[in-house]
C-alpha cells in the first residue's frame, strides 16, 4: 500500500502536515457537503408535506406545487452524492471489539471523558453511517412509490406512506444530533469537514488509535 | 332546493371547522335496477363541466371507457351476469361517492385543496392542489384522477356550482328513467328503502341500499339488487374503509414525530447547557 502510494503520489488524507492532521480529502468534503445541502433541501420540502404545521416551508420552494415537484429530485441528488461517500467510507465503518467498548463507555463519552482505542471513526459515527445507508435506502424505495403512486399496487402504497414518514422522523432526530455534535458540542470538529484538517490535540483526544497510525506512517 | 355552501372540513388545516349552520345533507340516489344504460348522464356531465371529450374505446362491452379519467367523471359500468339460468345486465354509475368520512381529504397534505361542505359534498379546489396524488391512494373507491398536463386531480363535484344556486346536478336533469334522483339524504333513503322492499318482494332477497358505514356513509347512495355481492357492479367494494395507514399517520406518527424532534432539540440544548463545548487536552 505504501509503495502504491509512492507511485501515484501523496495520499489524499490521513497524514500529518505541520501542526495539523489531514482527516478528510477534498473529494470527500465536497461529497459530504453535496449530501448535506441536498439532504436539507429534501428534508425541508418533505417537512412541508409532512404536517400542516410546516406547510409554510413550501414558500422556500416557490409554493406547494413546485415543492412537491422538487422534493424527489433533491432526494435523487442526495442519494447520488452518498455513493462516493459510501465507497470511500464503507471499509472504515466495519464494527470491531473496540466499538463495543465505546458503546459501553457511552455515558463517559457524553461527559466528554476521553475513550481509549478509538480509530478513525468511533462507534457512534459508524452507527450514524449505517443508519444513514439503510435508512436512506428505505427512504429512496418508499419515495419512488410515492413519486409515481399509480404505477404501484395499493398495498405497496399503503406501506410506503407511513414508512417514508417514520424514516423522515428518524432522520430528523439523527440530523439534529449530528449537527449539534459537529457544530456545537465538539470543539475543533467542523474544520475536519471544511478545511479537511484537525489539530494534533483533537486527533489524539478524539481518535487516539487513528492518530497513532497516522503518526507511525510518518 | 338551494343549499348553503358552508365548509365543514378543509384538508391539511388545523383550525376548527367553520360550521354553525344546520344544513341538510344533499344526496344522489342511483337505482341500478331501473338504469337502462343510455349514458345521458355521461354526456350531461361532460357538457355541464365543459370537459374535453375522450375518444371512446371498443373493448367488447357497451361501456364508454375502461375507466374514469381526469376528463371523465361519470362512467356507466356495464357487467353481464348470469345466475339461475337468468341473464342480467348490471349497470352502475361510477363516480365520486362523496363520503361522509372522505379518505381523499384525510390524505391530502395541501391546505384547502379538498373541502367538504356542510351539505356533504366533497370538492377539489385545483388552485390549491399540489398534484401529489395522495388522495388517489386515500380514496377507497379509486376515484380521483391526475391530469398529466395540469398536474392536478379531478373528480365529480356533485355539481356543487349548480347545487349552490338551487339546481339539481346535470346528470339528474338528463336521466330519462328517473333512476337518478336528487334530494336530501333522509328523503332519498326513504325512497330507496321502499324500492328495496319492492325488489325483495320480486325475489331479489339480497337487495340493499349501498351506503357503506366504513366511510361513515356516502352522499351518493346506490340500490343494488345483488346487494350481497357489490363487486358484481364494476368492482364496487363490499366493505370499503378509510385506509388504516391514514389514521396511523395522522393520529400516531405526526404528533409523535413532532414531539420526538422537538425533544431532540431540547435534549441537545440541555446537554450544551450542562457540558458546554468539549476542549481537547494539550
Ligand atoms: C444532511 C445529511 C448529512 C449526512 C447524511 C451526513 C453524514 C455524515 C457521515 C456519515 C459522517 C461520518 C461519520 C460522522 O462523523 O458521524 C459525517 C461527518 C461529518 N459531518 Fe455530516 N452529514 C450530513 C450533514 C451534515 C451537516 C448539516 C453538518 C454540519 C453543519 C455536518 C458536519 C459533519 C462534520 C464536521 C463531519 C466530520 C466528523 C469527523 O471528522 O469526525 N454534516 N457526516
Ligand atoms: S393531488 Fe391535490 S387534492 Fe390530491 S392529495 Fe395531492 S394536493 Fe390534495
Ligand atoms: S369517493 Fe373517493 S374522492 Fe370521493 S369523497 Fe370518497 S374518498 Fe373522496
Amino acid at each position: 500500500m505504501a509503495n502504491a502510494q509512492a507511485v501515484v503520489g501523496k495520499p489524499d488524507q490521513d497524514f500529518v502536515e505541520g501542526n495539523l492532521v489531514v482527516r478528510h480529502s477534498l473529494s470527500i468534503r465536497v461529497a459530504h457537503w453535496w449530501v448535506a445541502v441536498f439532504f436539507i433541501l429534501a428534508f425541508l420540502s418533505g417537512a412541508a408535506l409532512y404536517s400542516p404545521r410546516f406547510f409554510f416551508l413550501t414558500n422556500l420552494f416557490g409554493g406547494g406545487y413546485t415543492a412537491r415537484q422538487l422534493h424527489p429530485w433533491f432526494s435523487v441528488l442526495f442519494t447520488l452524492g452518498f455513493v462516493p461517500l459510501f465507497l470511500r467510507w464503507v471499509n472504515q465503518m466495519a464494527w470491531t471489539d473496540s466499538d463495543a467498548n465505546w458503546v459501553k463507555n457511552f455515558k463517559r463519552y457524553m461527559r466528554y471523558e476521553e475513550i481509549p482505542d478509538v480509530g478513525k471513526f468511533n462507534a457512534g459515527q459508524k452507527l450514524f453511517f449505517w443508519a444513514a445507508v439503510l435508512g436512506g435506502l428505505v427512504l429512496l424505495l418508499s419515495g419512488v412509490v410515492i413519486w409515481f403512486p399509480t404505477s404501484f399496487p395499493l398495498w405497496l402504497r399503503y406501506l410506503s406512506y407511513p414508512l417514508h414518514e417514520i424514516l423522515f422522523i428518524l432522520f430528523g432526530i439523527a440530523i439534529i444530533y449530528h449537527i449539534y455534535i459537529t457544530l456545537f458540542a465538539l470543539g475543533g470538529t467542523l474544520r475536519a469537514m471544511t478545511r479537511g484538517t484537525v489539530t494534533k490535540n483533537w486527533a489524539s483526544s478524539h481518535h487516539p488509535r487513528w492518530y497513532d497510525e497516522v503518526r507511525r506512517k510518518g | 332546493m338551494p343549499s348553503n355552501m358552508e365548509i365543514r372540513r378543509i384538508s391539511a388545516t388545523l383550525s376548527p371547522s367553520t360550521g354553525v349552520r344546520e344544513t341538510p345533507k344533499v344526496a344522489k340516489l342511483i337505482d341500478t335496477t331501473t338504469c337502462i344504460g343510455c349514458k345521458a348522464c355521461e354526456v350531461a356531465c361532460q357538457e355541464w363541466n365543459d370537459l374535453q371529450s375522450e375518444e371512446t374505446q371498443q373493448f367488447g362491452t357497451y361501456q364508454t371507457l375502461p375507466d374514469l379519467t381526469p376528463n371523465f367523471w361519470n362512467l356507466i359500468r356495464f357487467n353481464e351476469h348470469e345466475e339461475d339460468g337468468q341473464f342480467a345486465w348490471l349497470m352502475r354509475k361510477d363516480q365520486c361517492m362523496h363520503c361522509e368520512d372522505p379518505g381523499c381529504l384525510k390524505a391530502c397534505p395541501a391546505p384547502g385543496a379538498i373541502v367538504q361542505y356542510n351539505n356533504g359534498i366533497v370538492d377539489f379546489n385545483q388552485a390549491n392542489c399540489i398534484g401529489c396524488g395522495y388522495c388517489i391512494s386515500g380514496c377507497p373507491f379509486d376515484v380521483p384522477r391526475l391530469n398529466a398536463k395540469s398536474g392536478k386531480v379531478y373528480k365529480c363535484t356533485l355539481c356543487s356550482d349548480r347545487v349552490s344556486v338551487g339546481l339539481e346536478p346535470a346528470c339528474i336533469k338528463a336521466c330519462p328513467t328517473g333512476c337518478l334522483q336528487f334530494g336530501t339524504k333522509g328523503n332519498l333513503l326513504d325512497i330507496a328503502e321502499k324500492r328495496v322492499g319492492q325488489l325483495k318482494a320480486q325475489g331479489f332477497k339480497n337487495a340493499i341500499v349501498y351506503d357503506p358505514k366504513g366511510v361513515g356513509g356516502t352522499n351518493v347512495i346506490t340500490i343494488l339488487a345483488y346487494g350481497d355481492r357489490p363487486e358484481l357492479y364494476g368492482g364496487l367494494p363490499k366493505d370499503p374503509k378509510v385506509p388504516a395507514y391514514l389514521g396511523l399517520m395522522k393520529v400516531v406518527l405526526k404528533p409523535l414525530g413532532n414531539l420526538l424532534m422537538l425533544l431532540s432539540v431540547v435534549g441537545a440544548f440541555a446537554h450544551f447547557m450542562r457540558f458546554g463545548k468539549r476542549e481537547d487536552h494539550e
